[in-house]
């Protein structure tokens, strides 16, 4: 299958070349180019908001402490997007444990029930709260993308890039995370 | 006949703006013919819109305007805009007061504690979501200072990259 991509892979590259002999205006410019996309990465794969931070830390550390070992420059982005993904799956399956929480709502197709509570919205926050609560609800298979396109603004294509995935599933997925979210939400929130 | 699957995946390309223009073009027809399939898209598109925000309020984005809309609020809008057009043509505008441009000045200065201190520190303008109104929904959260912190893996360096944004790991409760 031909691949094009859609962002600029030279440009990646010559970032990380220029970070990798230690210039430290690209390894800057890297982290400010990325980090709104692997925060986004980290927020789809956990669904939670409250992690974001802490994990981004962890994933720009393990970056720097790996930047040497990237030997293709130009494959940034889906090095990064694994890197982000694994500590995001890390992290959140660690704190889960810690919360007592099973860890079957990252992996299979169903929406985690436990984290939406029948709260009737009368009020902007609860409102956000409730929507989040489904989001973060929906099982990651579906989430990633979602979020990726709410976020990100990105095509079918750029996701499917980044998550090696054909553009037909990423549209399937994007169907079914919002189906997903309109039978969780129906009297929930006044949409 | 279309299946209730046809008419989602529709929607759901149509709100993320993949739709063609033969696919908007169905999806028009399908919404005036069937008022199940009119509903089913009021009721997506209105949802999306909710959870696009509530997303974005969430992790620290301003909102976003490009995504598409029912097709009547396009009519609307472009009713608004041509009326809009021809008062302005009709009435004298007066230029903007230049002065209020400066009531919001560059607020923080970034990296001023970095590895790199002897860049020019570059300064981040207001984003939209920064006003806030009782009708625009709820509070935008708070904005924080974080740090990126890498260590160069050279001798003792440290990278310390200072990002602004809204809090993100307040108000949830467990």
């Amino acid at each position: 299958m031909m691949l094009t991509t859609t962002h600029d892979v030279v440009a990646d590259g010559r970032l990380v070349t220029d970070a990798q002999r230690g210039n430290r205006k690209s390894a800057e410019k890297l982290v400010r180019e990325h980090d709104g996309w692997v925060r986004g990465v980290i927020y789809g794969v956990t669904g939670r908001p409250d992690l974001v931070d802490d994990i981004a830390q962890q994933v720009w550390l393990q970056v720097w402490e790996r930047l040497d070992s990237l030997k293709e420059p130009e494959r940034l982005r889906s090095w990064l997007y694994a890197i982000a993904r694994n500590a995001a799956i890390d992290i959140n399956q660690a704190h889960r444990r810690r919360s007592g929480l099973g860890l079957d709502a990252v992996s299979d197709g169903r929406p985690d029930e436990r984290a939406l509570t029948p709260l009737r919205a009368t009020t902007g926050d609860e409102t956000q709260q409730i929507l989040m609560r489904a989001v973060e609800a929906l099982p990651a298979l579906y989430r990633e993308p979602f979020v990726l396109r709410h976020l990100e603004d990105w095509t079918y294509q750029e996701i499917g890039e980044l998550l090696g995935l054909p553009v037909e599933t990423v549209e399937t997925r994007l169907v079914r995370a919002r189906r997903l979210l309109r039978e969780m939400l129906k009297g929930r929130v006044d949409a | 006949m279309s299946t209730n699957l046809d008419i989602e995946r529709l929607i759901s390309r149509f709100l993320d703006d993949e739709a063609s223009h033969a696919e908007r073009a169905e999806l028009r027809r399908k919404t005036a013919q069937d008022p199940a399939a009119e509903a089913l898209f009021e009721d997506h598109a209105a949802l999306d819109r909710e959870i696009h925000a509530a997303l974005r309020r969430s992790l620290g984005r301003p909102l976003q305007t490009r995504r598409p809309q029912p097709f009547w609020q396009r009519a609307g809008q472009a009713l608004a805009l041509g009326i809009a057009a021809c008062l302005a043509a009709m009435i004298w505008v007066r230029p903007a007061d230049q002065a209020q441009k400066s009531a919001h000045p560059a607020r923080e200065q970034v990296n001023a504690a970095s590895w790199f201190g002897g860049n020019p520190a570059p300064t981040v303008a207001p984003t939209p979501g920064d006003e806030w109104s009782a009708e625009a929904g709820p509070r935008p959260r708070p904005r924080e200072h974080r740090w990126i912190v890498v260590p160069s893996g050279r001798s003792g360096d440290v990278l310390i990259i200072e990002m602004e944004q809204p809090r993100t790991h307040d108000g949830r409760d467990f």
